[in-house]
């Protein structure tokens, strides 16, 4: 999978999960995941994460996000959309 | 003294009462009728079995069975010959366990066409059990189902136990739903038997034969658990028979979830349901349910006090147990049992909200699987589901869910129809994050959910 397609698994994720709970909004690369403008509470943000990490599974892919790794990096990979998408893409496909 | 044991006896009220209702029907089993005549001359044979078996009084007998006309009269008879009783029926997997923390010296198995006994070389060291011994006091042990952690074996002295039996009252016809060796199952039989009504034994206790047999036998009284209920709503086998007969549902053991019982209300609106509060360690409590449809409930009666300390019920029987033989005594210095029941308070009136080893803490917030549970069983297609608690890196614990469908459908839709289902009905924190689809039901033999533990 390559990082368009990561990206646009991500949105489709954040996407699906406004719709189903009744709040719909523009998903864009940077459309807001953690802080003051969020688009999703706590609750929201981890719900999208498992969302992720299952549609990763249904696409035969592997991956924990709530790793130790991804919870102690200085700047959150949960930040956004497009922090998001890099931080799986960067799992996905290490640069050597 | 053996000719004066009938007079001596703790069950001589109940005999005489046999005796004068000799030709009503005691017991229904296996589409046949017992009467109580037969039932007292099985009960001569139970006391001649214990005779040739050299099982003395005060001996501890394990008696694995199910509801059936035997095994009731060996339990009458057990009463009667002062022994420490252990029931242990077919579901439990564990027997030899069982044996070995009850320090069982006998065993005794009744099936359908064989009593067989068997001694066990034993020695009884347990003080309780040595107590009742000397007091030639018949007891009673009973496993606590144990839904988190090991099984403890509550003993009972059944003295004061057969004493609330003693006050004539009035009986339905009632299938003895409840297991053999549950104090709710132990109770009705009690009840029915010292009232001289009439039992309806069953083996198989799925939704279609409790229907069959409801239609065959005009029974009143289903005495069960809101995880019966809510597989009979399923099975609709109630479409399948006539069982206008009931008059009455009663339901305990563990929390009821609301929407289920707004659909039975709703199908058998002339049913009256009522909720059952009892505990293997406090026996089985007075209750009145305030409605039909409603989980508020009173519980107490003359032997019971009980009082809601930081939102958890706690109780003061008269007549509790005597104490765990595998485990601490659970009783404060004032004789109070923690029931670890959370509930809601209004006046007198109380709610069970669940288990508080079931809450889940999301990021601080408490969800009750109960709550969860009604709202997901109201969605369509919904045959059965389990809420419970997994860990989370960031909120400590989510609301997980397993679900049982009843058409296929991918994940990721069934998520959807969830979330925005749930979403006018519960807060954000309390609809699941974690979905899976399984194809098999929580509810366990003993007809009690059981929730994954994460």
């Amino acid at each position: 999978m390559n990082k368009d397609e990561i990206s646009a698994l991500v949105s489709a994720t954040v996407s699906d999960y406004l719709s189903s709970i009744g709040a719909d909004a523009q998903v864009t690369g940077e459309t807001r995941l953690v802080g003051s403008n969020a688009v999703v509470d706590s609750v929201g943000l981890v719900s999208v994460i498992v969302d992720v990490e299952g549609r990763l599974a249904d696409a035969g892919i592997d991956v924990s996000l709530l790793s130790d790794k991804a919870m102690s990096m200085q700047r959150s990979p949960f930040r956004s959309v497009d922090s998001l998408a890099e931080f799986i893409n960067e799992e996905l496909n290490p640069v050597a | 003294m053996e000719q004066n044991t009938i007079l001596e006896s703790p069950i001589s009220f109940m005999l005489e009462r046999f005796s004068a209702s000799a030709t009503s029907t005691a017991v229904i089993w296996q589409e046949q009728d017992y009467t109580y005549q037969w039932l007292l001359s099985e009960i001569e044979k139970a006391r001649d079995f214990f005779k040739v078996h050299s099982i003395e009084y005060g001996s501890i007998v394990a008696l694995r069975s199910d509801f059936n006309p035997t095994s009731i009269a060996f339990v009458l008879a057990s009463l009667e010959r002062g022994i420490i009783l252990v029931p242990v029926s077919y579901t439990v997997k564990t027997f030899e366990e069982f044996c070995d923390i009850a320090e069982v010296e006998h065993i005794i198995e009744v099936t359908s066409d064989s009593i067989t006994h068997k001694k066990r070389s034993q020695s009884v060291q347990h003080e309780i059990m040595l107590g009742l011994k000397a007091k030639r006091h018949p007891g009673l042990v009973l496993f606590s189902s144990g839904t988190t952690g090991k099984p403890k074996a509550a003993v009972h002295d059944f003295i004061p136990l057969l004493e609330k039996f003693k006050v004539k009252r009035h009986t339905l016809r009632t299938i003895t739903f409840l297991l053999f060796d549950h104090i709710g199952g132990v109770n009705t039989l009690l009840y029915i038997l010292s009232n001289t009504g009439t039992i309806v034994a069953i083996e198989d206790r799925s939704p279609e034969n409790v229907c069959r047999l409801i239609e065959k036998y005009n029974v009143e009284l289903l005495p069960t658990s809101p995880s019966f209920i809510s597989l009979l709503l399923v099975s609709r086998a109630y479409e399948r028979y006539n069982i206008t007969s009931l008059k009455m549902m009663t339901y305990g053991t563990e929390a009821m979830p609301e929407s289920t019982l707004q659909r039975v209300h709703e199908l058998f609106p002339a049913i009256e349901m009522k909720q059952t509060y009892g505990l293997s360690e406090l026996g089985i409590m007075r209750s009145q349910s305030r409605g039909n449809n409603s989980l508020w409930v009173r519980i107490g009666g003359e032997d019971y006090q009980t009082k809601i300390v930081d939102d958890v019920l706690f109780i003061k029987a008269k007549s509790a147990m005597l104490g765990y033989l595998n485990a601490p005594s659970p009783f404060d210095a004032e004789g109070w049992f923690n029931t670890q029941d959370r509930v809601e308070v209004d006046g007198e009136w109380m709610k069970i909200l669940g288990r508080t080893s079931d809450i889940i803490n999301v990021g601080g917030q408490k969800v009750y699987p109960i709550e969860v549970e009604s709202v997901l069983l109201q969605m369509e297609g919904i045959n059965d589901v389990a809420v419970y608690g997994k860990d989370n890196p960031l909120l400590g614990k989510v609301v997980a869910v397993d679900v049982v469908l009843e058409n296929e459908e991918s994940l990721p839709m069934f998520k959807n129809r969830m979330r925005s289902f749930c979403n006018q009905k519960l807060e954000r924190y309390k609809i699941p994050v974690e979905v899976s689809i399984t194809s098999e039901s929580h509810i366990s033999s003993r007809y009690k959910k059981m929730r994954p533990r994460a």
